[in-house]
């Protein structure tokens, strides 16, 4: 598939941007409106154009947001690279090495991917008032990561089935232990699931609201989402906050996905190998 | 391996609350103490007023300091109630007052009606307020201010449309709303969502025709009810209401689409800013003679049980915020009417635009007299009710109907 | 020194896998079991307001599941549930196997492009909400768009019948780039001189899809199909913010309605109790899709 020779691929980009711009017309209001004032969004005439830009709504909302972004990237990219260091192996070892009790594991997985967040709320908050990881950051990653943990493992799981386990087998005889045959072999093999599971268990708290919103009530340890919902107050939703803001706080996330996705290269050839 | 990974990031926290709890309870040992507030005011100028009365209040009272929570509107109870559950309950949480005795119910606040007798102010509260706060001989909580509702109208569209005078009877409002009706804009727009603003909002028409949430069945109900349904079928309202929250009706109006509103307070502001030309009337009445009764909006600022410290300290703060002059500059910013006669007497005379709220507040009725601690339960029945004859499910009649008997069997379960 | 090794010289058993899962298991039976249990024992106990702070829940047994089954609108939501799962799924796995498709090839600008089209699962979804109330607002751009083909204006939010596609519709919208990226990641996974042998031996490219592709990706297809089923089961923000579940009761899903009984009214017992039969409605809905996977 992707020995895919286009001639002229610059057609093929603009299909596809063509096709993006479809896609995500519903934001071009979030975009537009940003630049607008209250009065303005809801006016009689609704114009697709600002009358005058309204520029402060976005020093506003860069302002009041800035402070925070350390503490998202922190939770996200901690859930991140916590999640993958679990749940890696233990796809590995479930899908290849199937130990008993496995079928229990993956069943249990999916029931606590099933049950909505607000029912793991209250036990989490009362677990972690006990241990006094309330208000803290590790408290939310391990929140995030009770999410991103079972669902980084079923996704890993079918990635690595995906796999030639010969290569493995091959790399074994040749004198090398599990745990080597794992790093050299199959992690290189499943880059693009792991990358892929990576930018997931980064987004997911990234976008998170409910943890964060039941565990952290110090101002200075809220991360963006919280900042953000502070739009919907008692009395109806600071727009002029919210669209600048959802732009902001996707932003990061978007040049995450760039940069990550290089990664998600091509498949591998099984010739390559051998 | 792994699980090293896991607890290195743990370690360092638990030493560093380790030392934390030590170094409290040293600060424990110097007599100081802490109120926690749980609200959610997140406008600019609250936050202000809050910080400014923070300041004034710890320079009185070096042994006590204030800490603010913020959390949003929705979450305020649930938070209030998990915090309690796990016994780090806050010195005070600012219940919005139709919650106050249903949280009471769960035995974590504190009776206050000794130190509340004792305040200046007490006697001068209106009854309505006082109501929402009291049970039996218990006092629950002292208000933070007020607010209710009233009918905000456009004094050109009026003008354009040959409306003489603000309505102030129901025919005279339907008349309005019909003459100013002209695509995109409609005579009227007001909040039937599916939330507890669409209860709100129709209070004032049901309580002033005499009705009440525990008796749906009735006439009074029947006929406030209609009157929805008829401006949303003859086109005055817009079928939209149904979905509309409190945030979006003000937009409505400011952005030219609807010629009145029934809005509150708090969003006088708002609209003074906009150059909208408009003025304010009481909630119109069924018919001349009759009072309008609307209900209470407005938070009360709740003791929590916990260390009797805490509690003192926590009295201290509210005693503070209820002195005369204090009180009238933070229900001034905060967009309140105060639930003091005196006090709200004074802001109407300073503001004329806010004459027709302080003047409703004789009559006003807190939400919790309809139903005291199940109030939130028939709340939601009744909107139920409300949402289906808007749209057309049910007629007024049937969706009444089925919402007094369910409401009969919530009331039974007490 | 690899510790593994050493045991699986000196102890015939192979303790490798255990040890590969064991930091999941330490994980799972902390912070997993205890809400889980946690949970199913609140569904079977009376946990509404004063109950829960005191902390004596008495325990009574089936009654909140027999409340939640006896109400009219525990089966209204539950239909709900179940087509907008259908409707989402059909639609967000369509369109993100075919975008994954599209961006198999190389071409300029594209990981600007595939990072753009996370946007929508990446908005915070208090605004993607927004988006689409203001979209289908009786004066919105739908609307008007249904105003230029001649079609009259829908009471899109202001009748359930209309509201309800229309929460399908922004679903769909939030959750077609999760699809997307996970089938194009399984996508690339597939060694490539497979493809180079079927188009040596003739194979169009939609032969290709459906001989290569689509067998291969398989596991992936599977994991994505039940994870969207799940995840699609338990939206909760979007149908919240654009409906509250309204108009009359008439969008709510089974975790709108759950919500609705556990924090408007308080009822923790109850809201757990539906919470519980949830997670039933998604185990028999994805046993449905292994069997249709049999076939």
């Amino acid at each position: 598939m992707t020995s895919f020779v286009i001639s002229g691929r610059w057609w093929y980009t603009v299909a596809v941007v063509i096709v993006t711009a479809i896609l995500l017309s519903p934001f071009y209001w979030v975009l537009v409106g940003s630049f607008m004032t209250a009065a303005e969004l809801f006016g009689v005439k609704q114009s697709l154009w600002p009358q005058h830009f309204a520029v402060e709504n976005w020093s506003n909302a860069l302002e009041r947001l800035f402070p925070h972004v350390r503490n998202s990237l922190l939770v996200s990219a901690a859930t991140s690279i916590g999640t993958l260091l679990i749940a890696a192996p233990a796809a590995y070892g479930l899908v290849w090495k199937k130990p008993r009790g496995r079928q229990v594991l993956s069943s249990f997985m999916l029931v606590t991917q099933m049950l909505p967040a607000i029912v793991f709320v209250i036990p989490l908050f009362i677990v972690f008032s006990k241990i006094n990881i309330v208000n803290t950051l590790s408290g939310l990653i391990l929140a995030d990561m009770t999410f991103t943990v079972p669902f980084a493992l079923i996704m890993l799981s079918a990635y690595m089935k995906e796999l030639p386990y010969e290569l493995v087998e091959a790399a074994m005889v040749d004198g090398a232990g599990p745990l080597r045959a794992f790093v050299v072999v199959v992690l290189p093999m499943s880059l693009p699931g792991l990358v892929t599971v990576g930018i997931f268990s980064f987004l997911i708290p990234w976008g998170d609201l409910i943890f964060a919103l039941s565990l952290i009530t110090e101002s200075s340890l809220q991360p963006l989402t919280l900042e953000l919902y502070k739009a919907v107050g008692q009395y109806g939703i600071d727009w002029a906050f919210l669209l600048p803001g959802s732009v902001l706080t996707a932003i990061p996330a978007v040049l995450f996905v760039i940069l990550a996705s290089r990664f998600i290269v091509a498949g591998v050839t099984r010739g390559a190998i051998k | 391996m792994k699980t090293h990974t896991l607890r290195k990031p743990l370690f360092p926290q638990l030493i560093f609350i380790g030392s934390a709890i030590a170094g409290l309870a040293l600060a424990n040992a110097r007599a100081q103490v802490t109120v926690e507030i749980v609200h959610y005011f997140s406008v600019d100028s609250q936050i202000e007023i809050l910080n400014e009365i923070q300041k004034e209040f710890e320079a009185a009272n070096p042994g006590i300091k204030i800490q603010y929570t913020y959390v949003p509107f929705g979450e305020l109870v649930s938070r209030t109630l998990q915090m309690a559950a796990v016994r780090k309950p806050p010195g005070i949480s600012a219940i919005d007052n139709p919650d106050v005795l249903r949280v009471a119910k769960a035995g974590i606040l504190k009776d206050i009606s000794a130190d509340a007798a004792k305040l200046k102010i007490w006697e001068d509260v209106y009854p309505g307020p006082k109501s929402a706060v009291t049970d039996g001989s218990k006092v629950y909580g002292v208000p933070v201010g007020s607010n209710s509702l009233a009918l905000y109208y456009n004094k050109k569209m009026f003008a354009d449309a040959g409306v003489a005078s603000p309505p102030a009877t129901w025919p005279e409002l339907t008349e309005a709303a019909t003459k100013t009706t002209k695509s995109p804009v409609y005579g009227i727009a007001f909040s039937a969502v599916n939330t507890e603003e669409a209860t709100w909002q129709w209070e004032p028409f049901l309580w002033s025709n005499g009705g009440s949430l525990t008796d749906l069945d009735s006439e009074n109900a029947r006929t406030a009810l209609q009157l929805w349904v008829d401006w949303v079928k003859k086109g005055v309202a817009s079928k939209d209401v149904v979905n509309w929250n409190q945030g979006d009706v003000p937009n409505q109006f400011l952005g030219g689409r609807a010629a009145t509103m029934v809005m509150g307070p708090w969003q006088l502001a708002n609209v003074q800013k906009s150059g909208v030309d408009f003025g304010i009337v009481t909630i119109p009445v069924p018919k001349e003679g009759r009072k309008p009764v609307v209900p209470l909006g407005g938070e009360v600022w709740c003791v929590l049980k916990g260390d009797s410290k805490v509690e003192d300290a926590a009295m201290k703060f509210i005693q503070f915020t209820q002195e005369p002059e204090r009180l009238r500059k933070i229900c001034d910013t905060l967009n309140y009417i105060s639930s003091v006669r005196s006090i709200a007497k004074q802001q109407g005379e300073a503001n004329q635009v806010l004459q027709p709220f302080v003047d409703q507040m004789d009559t006003a009725r807190a939400r919790s007299q309809d139903g005291g601690a199940s109030y939130p339960e028939i709340s939601l029945t009744t909107r139920t009710a409300i949402q289906k004859a808007l749209t057309g499910q049910a007629t007024v009649e049937a969706a009444l109907k089925e919402a007094a008997a369910k409401i009969k069997t919530i009331l039974a379960k007490k | 020194m690899d510790p593994s090794r050493s045991i699986v010289r000196k102890v015939r058993f192979d303790a490798s896998p255990y040890l590969f899962i064991l930091p999941f298991v330490v994980f799972c039976l902390i912070l997993l079991l205890y809400p889980v249990v946690y949970s199913l024992a609140l569904s079977f106990r009376q946990a509404t307001v004063e109950t829960f702070v005191s902390g004596d829940m008495p325990f009574n047994g089936l009654t909140q599941y027999q409340a939640a089954l006896a109400d009219p609108i525990f089966w209204r939501a539950l239909l709900n549930t179940i087509l907008f799962a259908f409707f989402s799924i059909l639609f967000q796995f369509t369109i993100g196997f075919l975008l994954g498709l599209l961006f198999q090839a190389d071409f300029p600008l594209k990981n600007l492009c595939l990072a753009l089209l996370l946007i929508p699962w990446v908005s915070p979804v208090l605004t993607a909400a927004n988006i689409f109330k203001g979209l289908f607002n009786e004066a919105g751009p739908v609307n008007r768009l249904c105003h230029l083909v001649g079609l009259g204006p829908f009471p899109w939010l202001a009748d359930p019948g209309y509201a309800f596609p229309a929460t399908i519709v922004a679903n769909i919208w939030i959750g077609f780039p999760f699809n997307f990226i996970l089938l194009y990641a399984g996508m690339r996974s597939i060694p490539t001189d497979i493809y180079e042998a079927a188009k040596i031996d003739g194979a169009t490219f939609w032969q290709r899809v459906g001989y290569i592709t689509l067998p291969v990706l398989q596991p992936v297809s599977v994991a994505v199909l039940m994870l969207g089923t799940i995840y699609t089961v338990k939206v909760f923000d979007l149908v919240w913010i654009m409906t509250g579940g309204g108009p009359a009761n008439g969008t709510h899903l089974l975790s709108t309605y759950a919500y609705q009984v556990g924090f408007s009214v308080l009822n923790f017992g109850e809201a757990a109790a539906i919470a519980t039969l949830m997670v039933l409605l998604v185990v028999l809905l994805n046993l449905l899709q292994l069997l249709l996977q049999r076939r």
